[in-house]
């Protein structure tokens, strides 16, 4: 019982709660629109008034796909970073073409900074890169992530856009009144700091920098207020 | 004639009518189809041009054509075609065409697997064949040496045959890993063809001889690798000896026949065949005194010039197995290997002793081949080689069990005569399949085209049983640029393990099954099994049906004009009497099903001598009866009212039909098997005949399709919707001609998870989920909860146990509220990517596993050992897989 043995409890009353149907409620539930609200046709999206990890709308969001970029403080670099965000099941969240519930944006490095011997030989030699989505509780949480894998690429500056995510109104969404706030929240984020170590150089087998700094670090993310409407 | 059983069968031949029996096509006479074969070669290039007319209504352009990759002329004399698709002059891997061209010269399609509309993401591959197996080279890390020089067949890769995560236990540290002999990388092509290339090539082992071949489709433009096989002695199957370790005690006894008429074995002939040649090798007739089926006549071959006898046959196999020249050669004066290509052609024994393979024939002294010194020191009195005594009676063996030993004192060396035993027993196969081929189908040996056999008995390696090689090299022919493969048509008979009760596995079923198998290799070859389908079940339950008529009409029709009888069991090379596989009633062993359900493949790829149970059983049935008596061993609760069966020599000819008119794909399913078997008996035998309903009823009784005139029974499947987006694990339900069978769907570790299945044939679509295990578990190879399982909901949602060890598969079960006798089997596989160990599996884990990235496995576990969930290791195979299990767990 390595792994589990400390977590078992925890994890068990998540479990047992998601069983019996009570489980994946992260939010309360929504804010009551006024009686003589009509059916919401669209989703409205403000953005967090913080600066700081944020997630802002995007302009290519339309009334029935918002689209919300992720970005961070800045004077900060980062390798990459992964977020959960919790709603109520009222919208969907996006599902790319590609199977994926995030859009790179490019400022994370994905693949090796040198290439490997196969890669440099053919340009398209298939490397796997994790950019990362999916969803639980029946689609009442994201969980994205975009990291680097290779040590060798530089920390990125996070003012940019680093990923995207989507937000789509669904006939869940349709059925709420217009101006019914929808929940949307961060549960938790985390992201691979600047400073990771360094490998040690062949013959020197020293990983203790590397080891004392084998972590991610926690951050928080304003989100937004999301608005049926 | 036909033998109506019961009032529906007589009511639908009477409504059928004699016009639709009038289908039925007529064996031809010898001498015509003598004439027809001899216009074989000419029917099958009018068959080419039919095809290349046709090629706009099959819904091909301008850029696809045809090769011919074989043909046969049947017993009805018509000329079989069968042709690979090419595109841009590039093979297009599992689509081919079978034309059929009558005695008259009518064409027709006789079934087509092809792709049309191919649009590739390349105008060509970005690798060369070159470059592939750089790349190869690399993903086969820590490097193994190549055997043969490997080839590498430019082809076109449909996605559809991706293959997938096969899963193997570490029995050093009990993980479950991803078996990187036999997995596809975690890649999906996004198209729906891609350019690609077929690898062969032959690994070497620890010892430095080949031992495993592997068969990889390579993305020829991204290196990926779309899909790869394994096969040979390299690839541990912990249960190869399972059936006969655990002693098979079956209670039911076999079929009872009409006793046989046994011809006298002293009746044949040890003297050379008059009217033969005397200046070269002389046929003969020789004596053999087997442990398994008792004394009788084989042919052997007289060397005047050595006056001695070899057990070589030069009557059967004028062509030369690649084998043989191969693995017989010789090095020259400037220490070159050359190939033996002067060795008399024929079907030939040998053993392998010291690593050495040296056949029963003179020529072991001749001077051509020199014995090993290993040999040399176990040669006992009356055997040849250094001796220079040689084999001077032409009596084979004393029919007592030939035990391996190193101690040449003790006369059991492999030329001894207890070592001939065998010998004779695998001549005495060959022979006998020969001799129905030629009886049954018109066929010169296994191919057609008269390549011999060989035999490797007293095998020290193979203990027990019996594998076989239907091909040893391949090459890529400079012109068409196409994977020849040549045939060795070679099995391999371990000797005995008298410590477990194992005999010779040089017995006459285990012999049938393997030539039975190289046949359907051998025509199918340039497709490869998946290994979720239920390719291989379908082909080791052909084996099994050929490996009867082999031992059984083979004997009868053959040298031996004696009659012995079928057994319907396999191998029964056991001390206590028992045998590994009754066809008749396959859950005897204790494990294999006797009926289809989903999920069969499982069973079926990772031990074929149990998944073939329905198939057998089919089979069975269609040779000889279902009871309707429900204590008998032959009763079958999907057909309770039995069943009149055909016989051995028709059921042969329906799957020989079949197999070679009706069958593109070497993953078919059960199901493709019965549409395909339906078809021949209605070629052979017209529609409505009395063969027809057996056949269906046949399959019916397995549980394989609805009884003849029935509609199919319900239906229970794995909704593949569980599976990856991104590996095609399963793409059709078991219905579609080539289905995919299920495999892991994959859940997180301790989150409920809603598992999905599908329902035909009832309006009743409810279903009662369990975690009954799978028929095979406590088999130890899967762990399959090692004695827990899964927590299932009767509505399908699953709860893992939370457990320490990395991935775990667990048995679920779900059984139709309609019909329970219709459940579908499966497997999940409990996925946990808690790399950061917050009790959460999310995608923020992955920023753990980009940490670990390139740091090594001992390094970082020392930090955070919650990097030993997922697929664990530092590689980007694991990484892949662990992005796909992601994917597959939180995706849909």
């Amino acid at each position: 019982m390595r792994i589990y043995s400390i977590l078992t409890p925890l994890m068990l009353l998540v479990f047992v709660g998601s069983f019996t149907g009570c489980g994946g409620a992260y939010t309360p539930p929504p804010e009551a629109p006024a009686a003589t609200a009509a059916a919401a046709i669209g989703l409205a999206y403000t953005n967090p008034s913080t600066s700081g990890w944020a997630l802002v709308k995007d302009a290519s969001s339309s009334p029935t796909h918002l689209v919300l970029n992720l970005v961070g403080p800045a004077g900060l670099k980062a390798r990459g970073v992964g977020f959960n965000l919790a709603s109520d099941g009222s919208v969907q969240f996006h599902k790319y073409a590609d199977g994926t519930y995030l859009k790179d944006t490019g400022v994370f490095q994905l693949k090796l900074a040198t290439p490997n011997l196969y890669s440099t030989k053919y340009p398209n030699f298939y490397e796997p890169v994790i950019l990362i989505g999916g969803t639980k509780n029946a689609g009442k949480l994201l969980t994205v992530g975009i990291f680097q894998k290779d040590r060798a690429q530089p920390a990125q500056p996070l003012t940019a856009p680093l990923c995207q995510i989507g937000i789509d109104f669904g006939a869940a969404t349709a059925a709420l009144p217009s101006g019914t706030t929808i929940p949307l929240n961060l549960v938790r984020a985390r992201i691979i700091p600047e400073d990771i170590g360094v490998i040690p150089t062949i013959p020197n087998v020293d990983w203790t920098d590397v080891l004392n700094k084998f972590r991610l670090e926690d951050i928080q993310i304003s989100v937004g207020t999301l608005k049926a409407q | 004639m036909f033998r109506m059983r019961y009032p529906a069968t007589a009511l639908a031949m009477m409504l059928a009518g004699a016009t639709l029996c009038a289908q039925a096509l007529p064996e031809l006479p010898a001498a015509q189809l003598e004439v027809l074969n001899q216009q074989e070669t000419a029917r099958a290039a009018q068959a080419a041009a039919y095809l290349k007319s046709q090629a706009s209504s099959l819904g091909l352009g301008g850029d696809d054509e045809f090769v011919l990759r074989h043909s046969l002329t049947n017993t009805q004399g018509e000329c079989v075609a069968r042709f690979d698709q090419i595109h841009q002059g590039t093979r297009v891997q599992g689509s081919s065409v079978v034309v059929k061209v009558s005695p008259e010269g009518t064409m027709s399609i006789s079934v087509s697997a092809l792709s049309k509309g191919i649009s590739l993401p390349s105008g060509q591959a970005q690798l060369s064949p070159a470059q592939a197996l750089d790349i190869l080279g690399a993903k086969l890390s820590p490097t193994v040496g190549f055997g043969h020089a490997p080839t590498v067949e430019p082809i076109i890769f449909p996605t559809r045959l991706m293959g997938e995560m096969v899963l193997a236990k570490d029995p050093a540290s009990g993980f479950f890993a991803v078996d990187p002999l036999r997995s596809a990388e975690a890649y999906q092509p996004l198209t729906a063809h891609v350019r690609g290339y077929r690898i062969v090539c032959d690994l070497l082992g620890s010892d430095g001889a080949p031992n495993t071949t592997l068969t990889v489709m390579m993305d020829a433009d991204t290196g990926a690798i779309l899909d790869r096989k394994a096969t040979g002695p390299g690839i541990k199957n912990p249960f190869s000896y399972a059936k006969g370790f655990h002693g098979i005690t079956g209670s039911a006894a076999p079929i009872t026949h009409a006793s046989a008429s046994v011809i006298s074995p002293e009746a044949a002939q040890t003297s050379v065949v008059p009217g033969s040649p005397s200046t070269t090798l002389i046929p003969a007739i020789g004596y053999g005194r087997t442990m398994y089926s008792g004394q009788m006549a084989i042919p052997t071959t007289y060397d005047p010039a050595l006056k001695g006898y070899g057990l070589l046959d030069t009557t059967r196999g004028s062509h030369a197995n690649y084998f043989v020249q191969d693995r017989m050669g010789y090095y020259d004066q400037f220490g070159h290997y050359q190939l033996n290509t002067q060795r008399p052609s024929g079907n030939l024994v040998v053993t392998d002793q010291a690593d050495v393979f040296t056949p029963y024939t003179m020529d072991a002294i001749s001077g051509s081949e020199t014995p090993a010194a290993g040999v040399a020191a176990n040669l006992v009195t009356g055997v040849p080689a250094t001796t220079g005594v040689p084999f001077t009676d032409n009596i084979w063996g004393d029919g007592t069990d030939f035990v391996a030993s190193a101690d040449a004192t003790k006369a059991h060396g492999a030329y001894s005569v207890s070592g001939q035993t065998a010998a004779a027993e695998a001549m005495n196969g060959m022979t006998n399949a020969y001799e129905f081929m030629k009886y049954a189908f018109n066929r010169k040996g296994l191919d057609g085209q008269d390549t011999a056999m060989t035999a490797v008995v007293n095998d020290r390696y193979y203990l027990g049983q019996v594998i076989h090689e239907t091909f040893d090299q391949w090459r890529v022919d400079p012109v068409t640029h196409l994977q020849i493969t040549l045939p060795s048509f070679r099995f391999t008979c371990g000797s005995g393990l008298p410590d477990y009760g194992v005999l010779s596995a040089a017995e006459p079923t285990l012999i049938g099954q393997a030539l039975g198998d190289m046949l359907w290799e051998w025509t199918l070859q340039g497709q490869s099994s998946s290994s979720i389908s239920e390719g291989k079940i379908v082909q080791r339950g052909f084996a099994n049906l050929m490996s009867q008529a082999f031992m059984s009409l083979g004997s009868l029709h053959g040298i031996q004009r004696r009659v012995i009888m079928p057994t319907y069991t396999i191998g029964q090379n056991y001390a206590n009497g028992g045998y590994a596989t009754s066809m008749f009633q396959p859950s005897l062993d204790g494990i294999s099903p006797d009926g289809w359900h989903d999920g069969l493949s499982f069973l079926g790829n990772e031990w074929p001598d149990y998944g073939e149970g329905p198939m057998d059983r089919a089979f069975f049935f269609m040779s000889e009866f279902a009871s309707s008596d429900s204590s008998s061993s032959a009763y079958s609760e999907y057909l309770p009212q039995g069943m009149t069966g055909i016989g051995l020599e028709k059921t042969a000819k329906v799957l020989f039909k079949a197999l070679t008119e009706d069958i593109t794909s070497a993953e078919i399913s059960c199901l493709g098997m019965r549409v395909a078997c339906i078809k021949a008996a209605t070629d052979l035998y017209g529609t409505g005949s009395a063969e027809v309903i057996a056949t269906t009823n046949a399959f019916a009784a397995a549980n394989i399709g609805g009884a003849y005139g029935k509609p199919d029974p319900v239906r229970v499947w794995f909704d593949m919707k569980n599976f990856p987006d991104n590996s095609d694990l399963g793409i059709n339900g078991p219905f579609e001609p080539n289905p995919r069978g299920s495999r892991y769907p994959i859940v997180p570790l301790g989150e409920p998870s809603q598992l999905k299945v599908n329902i035909s044939g009832t309006s009743d679509t409810g279903v009662v989920w369990t975690n009954n295990p799978a028929p095979f578990n406590g088999s130890g190879y899967w762990d399959l909860g090692g004695g827990v399982q899964g927590q299932i909901s009767p509505e399908g949602v699953f709860l893992s146990p939370l457990r320490d060890s990395t991935l775990n598969v667990y048995s679920v079960q779900a059984k139709s509220k309609a019909d329970p006798k219709q459940w579908a089997q499966g497997m999940v596989l409990v996925f946990s990517c808690d790399f950061d160990g917050d009790g959460s599996n999310d995608a923020l884990d992955y920023g753990m596993l980009a940490l670990a990235y390139e740091v090594p496995f001992d390094v970082y576990l020392s930090v955070n050992a919650h990097l030993m969930v997922g697929f664990p290791g530092i590689g980007e195979g694991e990484l892949q897989w662990n992005l796909a299990a992601f994917k597959s767990a939180f995706g849909n």
